[in-house]
């Protein structure tokens, strides 16, 4: 077991590794950020000065060995905009981006596996046909795009909730569907595979010659199964919390670490943009740990350990 | 033409008993994209209680889809055109849902062909067997465990203590089978439907499932319907036989007589297809032919086709039966005489 997950750190170590320095290099290729931070015109004496400062001067390599030496250390360096920690922006903003994320992914995965579910249950009815067309279509969309048509709807023609903004739970809500819309939907489809695969299972059979009554056929029998090969897409998903509020914190104006991301992109601050990334790539790689963890517990007959018991 | 006469040492007693089981005209039709198939037809069958009948036949012969009619356990895409399934004093056809999901895995329990699939595989075999207990007996859950464990010593299932918390792709075939007897048997059920229980075994599993279930029917006193293509199986364990072929019953009689007499061409082909220690015999007589797909099944004789003595009475109508006995009869124009 500690060599497994041994192995697991260190290859994820090895991913973050690689996501950190491609951003580095990527970043650096970007442009002088002094030039986006200063306006025109500003005398070079000045630029070199806060060159210097901010360590800009020295070669690329330089500047990396001294990056990556102050990860290991905590550091994850100053912001060029505002002369902050880094890390202190970025987590000032995170909270919100997890209430967004948290709040859309507990929604979506209950609604996903529930349709799913019913889907599956009442194949090739209207039931199901209307929750396919509906899931296709909501995962199929641009979010941008599913967001201005709610920002249409709800704010604009019915004037139910507000467009922008973050100061009550009813801003919640319209960032939330959109988010939740899509990740519903490909949760539904999997969901609906998984569990028709397993109502053919000989197994639900053997269930319904036991006597067990419909719904414990399904809830005791069925779903346990076909929550085996859902959590694989589930656990994609909540890799993508932090990344994908990227978009939709922008359109809805949502104070969360997805929109201070735009803006310091914009402005080539490269110690939030790269922590950013890192924290992105690490819950991608956090959320396929969990998922190999989560194989575990739902199926006995892969065991972690790779050994058998 | 010889025609068979009816046979007088049938015992007195069996003639007034009651059947457990009484299926009536059963009729099972199959909807596909291409069309509806009947794949049983007009079945008929009777188990007296403490009795094992064997239900022999090919595979596709409709023997699985009898049963698992009579428990409504049908895939989708099957239905019950017709028919009747007395068990109890109730009609199993015509009782809402409801009532039918008691009486399964309580009164009639089913085992399955392949153990190993018909077992949940994210479930403890102990939890599967506690289930059973836990929806038709009113158990403390100490006493459920207690029930569980004792059930798997029962089927002969060693350290059933630890067996208890395994899953079941930690058990071998055998062992699988064994604890969905455990299953089946958890509430005393009156009658067992084995469904081909030792199809998937190994030959040296299979006489110890097949011992296994006749010490458990005298033991609870149960009566017993075997599901096999085998007739070695039959001749082991059951008390009396019907024969199907596709799709409908040909033959009934006790087990003896079966072996002794048989009376449809179709199960003296079986029989001579048994390979004999007690006979030389230069080659095998396999049956000519193969049993048709439901597709062909036709009105008259389906069996005609293949048959030796075939003659113009046996294609269009279908063979009435010939009733010789209480417990022996025979769908056949022109039955095999046993005095041969």
């Amino acid at each position: 077991m500690t060599r497994y997950i041994l192995i697991k750190i260190l290859r994820s170590l090895f991913t973050l590794w690689i996501v950190v320095t491609a951003v580095f290099f990527v970043l650096r290729a970007s442009g002088d950020p002094l030039y986006s931070i200063f306006s025109l015109g500003t005398p070079e004496a000045t630029l070199d000065v806060f060159r210097v400062k901010w360590g800009i001067d020295k070669s690329m390599w330089q500047q990396y060995l001294i990056y990556v030496g102050d990860i290991f250390r905590g550091d994850f360096g100053t912001s060029f905009f505002d002369g902050r920690e880094a890390w202190d922006i970025v987590m000032e903003r995170l909270p919100k981006t997890l209430l967004l994320g948290g709040t859309t992914f507990s929604v979506s995965v209950v609604a996903g596996v529930m349709l799913g579910a019913i889907a599956a249950l009442k194949r090739g009815t209207f039931w199901d046909r209307g929750i396919m067309t509906a899931a296709v279509a909501s995962f199929s969309m641009p979010s941008y795009f599913l967001a201005l048509l709610l920002i249409l709807l709800f704010s604009l023609q019915l004037r139910w909730l507000p467009t922008a903004g973050a100061s009550t739970w009813q801003h919640l809500i319209l960032p939330a569907t959109t988010l939740g819309l899509t990740l519903a939907g490909s949760i539904a489809r999997f969901t609906r595979s998984a569990m028709l695969e397993v109502l053919r299972q000989p197994y639900m059979r053997t269930a319904r010659a036991k006597g067990a009554p419909y719904w414990r056929q399904i809830a005791w029998h069925a779903l346990p199964n076909a929550a085996i090969p859902t959590i694989t897409v589930i656990g994609f998903q909540l890799g993508w919390l932090i990344g994908g509020s990227v978009v939709i914190e922008t359109v809805f104006a949502w104070p969360g670490a997805g929109r201070l991301f735009i803006v310091a992109v914009g402005v080539r601050d490269f110690a939030v943009v790269q922590l950013f990334i890192l924290m992105v790539a690490s819950t991608v790689i956090l959320a396929n740990l969990l998922v190999d963890i989560l194989y575990g517990v739902l199926d006995p007959r892969i065991s972690v350990t790779g050994s058998k018991s | 033409m010889s025609k068979a006469a009816p046979i007088s040492n049938g015992a007195p007693e069996l003639a007034v008993e009651q059947y457990l089981l009484e299926v009536r005209g059963l009729s099972v039709v199959f909807d596909t994209p291409d069309g509806s198939y009947q794949v049983v037809d007009n079945v008929d069958l009777k188990v007296r209680a403490g009795r094992t009948l064997g239900l022999v036949g090919e595979s596709g012969s409709g023997k699985s889809v009898t049963c698992l009619a009579a428990l409504g356990l049908l895939a989708e895409s099957g239905r019950v055109t017709s028919g009747e399934v007395w068990f109890n004093g109730q009609d199993l056809l015509k009782i809402d849902g409801a009532k039918l999901s008691k009486l399964r895995g309580c009164e009639i329990a089913m085992v399955f062909q392949d153990p190993m699939v018909s077992l949940n595989p994210v479930r403890t075999i102990g939890w599967q067997i506690s289930e059973s207990l836990c929806l038709h007996q009113n158990l403390s859950g100490g006493a459920e465990r207690r029930r569980a464990i004792e059930l798997l010593d029962l089927v002969g299932i060693p350290e059933p203590q630890i067996r208890f918390n395994e899953y079941p792709h930690q058990f071998s075939g055998g062992m699988s089978q064994r604890a969905m007897i455990a299953m089946a048997i958890a509430c005393q059920p009156k009658l067992l439907i084995a469904d081909e229980p030792t199809t998937a075994l190994d030959v040296t599993i299979q006489a110890q499932i097949l011992e296994l279930l006749s010490d458990l029917k005298k033991e609870l006193n149960m009566a017993l319907i075997l599901i096999t293509h085998d007739l070695g199986v039959i001749a082991e364990v059951a008390d009396d036989v019907a024969v199907m072929y596709a799709g409908r019953v040909v033959e009934e009689a006790p087990v003896v007589e079966l072996f002794d007499a048989p009376l449809h061409h179709y199960t003296l082909g079986l029989l001579n297809s048994l390979p004999r220690v007690d006979r030389r015999v230069e080659h095998l007589n396999a049956i000519e032919g193969t049993a048709p797909p439901p597709h062909e099944f036709v009105e008259g004789c389906r069996f005609a086709e293949r048959c030796e003595q075939s003659h113009d009475a046996c294609y269009g109508v279908r063979p009435k039966f010939l009733q010789l006995a209480s417990t022996r009869r025979v769908a056949c124009t022109q039955p095999v005489s046993y005095d041969e």
